[in-house]
């Protein structure tokens, strides 16, 4: 940080009348200041909060995420945030069954569904939903790509797209683009279901 | 019986069209369905002694439509309501095949199943309970091998005792679980208008309605109250979204599969004995669609068929053309030596035996063509060359499968046109049909050089090679133009099957062939022999001019349009007239210059430079390259479109794209200081 920087920075602060600075003098924090300095500590701590304690990232990656965030977040989202970190964690302290849920489904990150566009030549999936609109949608439906049903991604065309597929005993072949509106999970275990 | 209508249906790569062929023999025939460019087949069978007509519709997968032809065949089964449907499922792999037996069961058809592939099937060890599945479906099962012909003559003995019964139609319930089958009965309660409007029972059209059916939610808006539905049905999914985690629509479809699937697990046995091997069609697939291997395969096998095409066709057509040409000149002699009149014989001669010519003369590439194509779809591998190629196409806005009559389209615009069928989606194929025309065909290859030898001398092969280069250009600007203008929204997609491959068989291949060449004659025909004869009039009236020269209509014409072409460096009535012949092949052009320009024994190549200079000649090549190709371009195009709008918007769109160019050309080089 160079003296620059710093006085730059205490010039738009006192501009936006949030600190006040004599020449020389030690800075200090107007009461507009004050209070948006405690706002943006108040979210800081409750998304660390959110991230390590609920959702049990490691506690230095979880207040960066929380630093990234707290500044760009509006009064309105920061409140609802706030809302919900804190009654999951009031259902976690008392343990009720979505609590505990929670925790497990938590545990199993790996099981995330994807775009099958996504998965590795080779890969399986079985399917969660479609997210495709209009006739494309049904066309995916009716071809079998339905809830449950497993596929298999063969291989992508030389140039990298459409990719083949096997589903229902037939290679099908789909664009990228299309592939990408399928959603997986991995073919074996418990799987989260996609809000989408 | 008499006068009944079977309809053919079933999933593509089923063994359909064999069937078809099977049953119909020779008795068929091949047209247009109304108002669209799919093409419709239509066979007799005689059942009995009674004609019965059977329609081959389009293959689907189900009811649902995403394309033009799949359109028509869910239209037809829907509204049309044939007298009995035959099915045609692949017995290797029923659970996808029985999912539009289930749909067409479900909404009441009567139906025969025609088992087919049943030795693909028990070479993997699959058994399938004939019996369980008549019972469970309430159909008619008979075990066929169309590509043989095994199983017909029982198929049609089940056609014929089923016709003569009447078939009351029951419908199939799909078991649709506790979850939806409460919310289907609450909808159908309220959707009694609908089911009039659909001619269904009210549950049926409840579902169709849930599953977002196009015909039903347009019928709907012809309802009384639609809103009213729409209300109930937007509660209705969202108490589904509620329990099960995904839509009304996505929840019926997939009861649907599991029906299907506990069906096909109850008739099919596997014997765990057989081993899947890796089939033979894993193996070709190894190689064809090879990361490495995979394009240049595509393109050795687009560049074998147009090679091959040309090969074949080239020394046929020209037997042709000579045996005609012989055929007139020994028609003209005698004409003569009866004291015929010179107009008789050169009508005769340059009008009847010229206009059949230039017919017949497309008949082996289209025959060959076709056959290659035939050959490419049969096997499998078109599929794949789409697969491969479908990046590539895509770059221009095109599909995959638009690369096979792109290429074929540097031999012979006429049977490229008619290759777009192969294209499903109407944006594709008239986005295709439109660019076709500026590929420079072997037939612009004479005007070519002809003035780059004359004017360019050692330069001439990058002169034409340009030409090219200018031609794919413009194809692809159009393309890109035309797909962001009039064929913009409907996006085209790329959910296609990639069937295991077999051997071609020779008979459908050839049939194949035969039937576009024929149908060519017939149709494409006319229309060029017609535009043949009316060039011929206006070249040798009024009476006593010679044919083609200046006091002629068309020399007289030529005089009034030269005009248009002074800007672009060639406006003489010779150049004219050369571009209007054209217009019957543009190998036309050269010999129309030869006899116009030279005249008294002199070289045509020596009086070239006297009307052009090497800027106006390669002006001349680009109006020659991009105008509208020929009078069977315009008649397969129109036979492919079957509308004159579109046809003569291509004439002048071409046409003044051709104009515009050459004149840019010869402006721009002359700001440039070349000459």
């Amino acid at each position: 940080m160079t003296k620059g920087t710093v006085v730059s920075a205490l010039k738009r602060l006192v501009g936006e009348g949030l600190l006040d600075h004599e020449r020389y003098g030690t800075p200090a924090l107007t009461e507009a200041g004050r209070r948006r300095a405690l706002r943006i500590y108040r979210r800081h701590e409750h998304l660390t909060f959110l991230f390590t304690g609920l959702l049990g990232i490691p506690r230095l990656k979880g207040e960066e995420i929380a630093c990234l965030i707290e500044h760009n977040l509006d009064d309105e989202s920061e409140s609802r945030l706030l809302l919900l970190t804190d009654y999951l964690a009031q259902g976690m302290r008392e343990g009720t069954d979505w609590a505990q849920a929670l925790t497990r489904r938590l545990s199993e990150s790996a099981s995330l569904p994807r775009p099958l566009a996504m998965l590795e030549p080779g890969g399986e999936g079985r399917i969660m939903r479609v997210t495709a609109e209009g006739p494309l949608r049904k066309k995916l439906l009716e071809m079998g790509f339905v809830p449950g049903k497993r596929v298999l991604f063969r291989k992508r065309s030389p140039l990298g797209d459409p990719l083949e597929l096997e589903l229902l005993g037939t290679r099908l072949s789909l664009r990228r683009s299309e592939a990408a509106t399928v959603w997986v999970c991995p073919a074996e275990g418990e799987c989260s279901p996609c809000v989408l | 019986m008499a006068g009944k209508v079977i309809a053919l249906a079933g999933n593509p790569n089923t063994g359909k069209t064999s069937l078809f062929n099977a049953l119909t023999g020779s008795r068929q025939k091949v047209g247009n369905w109304p108002g669209v460019t799919v093409e419709r087949k239509e066979g007799r069978l005689t059942l009995e002694g009674k004609d019965v007509a059977v329609v081959d519709l389009p293959g689907i997968y189900s009811l649902g439509a995403a394309s033009a032809d799949e359109q028509i065949a869910s239209d037809y089964l829907l509204a049309e309501r044939p007298d009995l449907v035959l099915v045609v499922v692949d017995a290797s792999n029923l659970e996808r095949s029985l999912y539009l037996v289930v749909q067409l069961r479900e909404i009441g058809l009567p139906l025969v199943v025609a088992l087919n592939m049943g030795d693909v099937a028990q070479a993997r060890g699959l058994q399938i309970d004939q019996k369980a599945l008549e019972d469970l479906l309430g159909v008619t099962v008979v075990p066929t091998l169309a590509a043989s012909g095994k199983g017909v003559m029982a198929l049609k003995g089940r056609l014929a005792s089923l016709l003569d019964q009447d078939l009351s139609t029951e419908f199939l319930e799909v078991p649709y679980g506790p979850q939806l089958s409460p919310i289907v009965d609450g909808l159908a309660d309220l959707v009694g208008d609908l089911a009039r409007e659909l001619s269904l029972p009210p549950r049926l059209a409840a579902i169709r309605l849930g599953e977002e059916d196009e015909a039903a939610l347009a019928a709907l808006e012809r309802t009384q109250a639609p809103w009213l539905i729409r209300r109930e049905l937007d509660e209705a999914a969202a108490e589904v979204e509620a329990s099960l985690g995904y839509d009304l629509q996505t929840a019926l479809i997939e009861r649907r599969w599991a029906f299907v699937s506990s069906l096909a697990a109850r008739v099919v046995s596997r014997d765990k004995t057989v081993r899947e091997a890796l089939t033979p069609s894993d193996r070709i697939d190894r190689v064809v669609t090879h990361r490495l291997l995979g394009l240049p395969l595509v393109l050795l096998a687009a560049w074998a068929v147009f090679k091959v095409t040309f090969f074949l066709g080239d020394p046929a057509a020209d037997g042709l053309d000579g045996l005609l040409s012989g055929l007139g000149e020994s028609l003209a002699f005698w004409l003569d030596g009866v004291g015929a009149s010179p107009l008789l014989s050169s009508f005769l001669v340059d009008g009847v035996i010229g206009g059949v010519g230039s017919v017949v003369v497309f008949f082996p590439h289209i025959f060959f063509l076709f056959a290659f194509i035939a050959v490419l779809e049969d096997s499998g591998y078109m599929a794949r060359g789409a697969f491969v190629m479908d990046r590539i196409m895509r770059l221009l806005g095109l599909h995959g499968k638009s690369f096979m009559p792109l290429l074929v389209g540097f031999g012979c615009n006429v049977p490229s046109i008619m290759a777009t069928r192969i294209l499903e989606r109407r944006r594709d194929r008239m986005i295709t049909l439109l660019v076709l025309p500026f590929i420079s065909c072997s037939a612009r290859l004479p005007v070519f050089l002809l003035f780059a030898g004359t004017f360019f001398g050692a330069r001439a092969g990058t002169v034409i090679f340009s030409l090219y280069l200018l031609g794919i250009a413009v194809a692809v600007i159009a393309a890109k133009i035309l797909g962001s203008t009039l064929f913009q929204g409907e996006s085209s997609q790329f959910v296609m099957e990639l069937p295991p491959y077999h051997l071609p068989r020779p008979k459908a291949v050839l049939r194949s062939a035969w039937e576009r060449g024929s149908l060519f004659l017939r149709k494409a025909g006319t229309f060029i022999f017609l535009a043949v004869i009316v060039v011929w009039v206006l070249a040798s009236l009024p009476l006593g001019v010679e044919y083609g020269s200046a006091e002629s209509y068309i020399g007289r014409l030529g005089a009034m349009t030269a005009g248009f072409f002074a800007p672009a460096g060639f406006g003489f009535w010779q150049a004219a007239v050369a571009l209007l012949f054209g217009f019957l092949a543009k190998e036309v052009v050269v010999g129309t210059l030869g006899t116009l320009l030279a005249v008294d024994g002199v070289n045509l190549v020596q009086v070239l430079p006297q009307y052009f200079s090497p800027l106006s000649a390669y002006a001349f090549m680009v109006m020659a390259l991009l105008y509208v190709p020929c009078a069977a371009v315009v008649a397969a195009f129109r036979e492919e479109t079957k509308s004159w709008r579109w046809t003569a918007f291509m004439v002048l769109y071409t046409t003044a794209v051709a104009w515009g160019l050459s004149v840019a050309v010869y402006q721009v080089g002359r700001l440039l200081g070349l000459s």
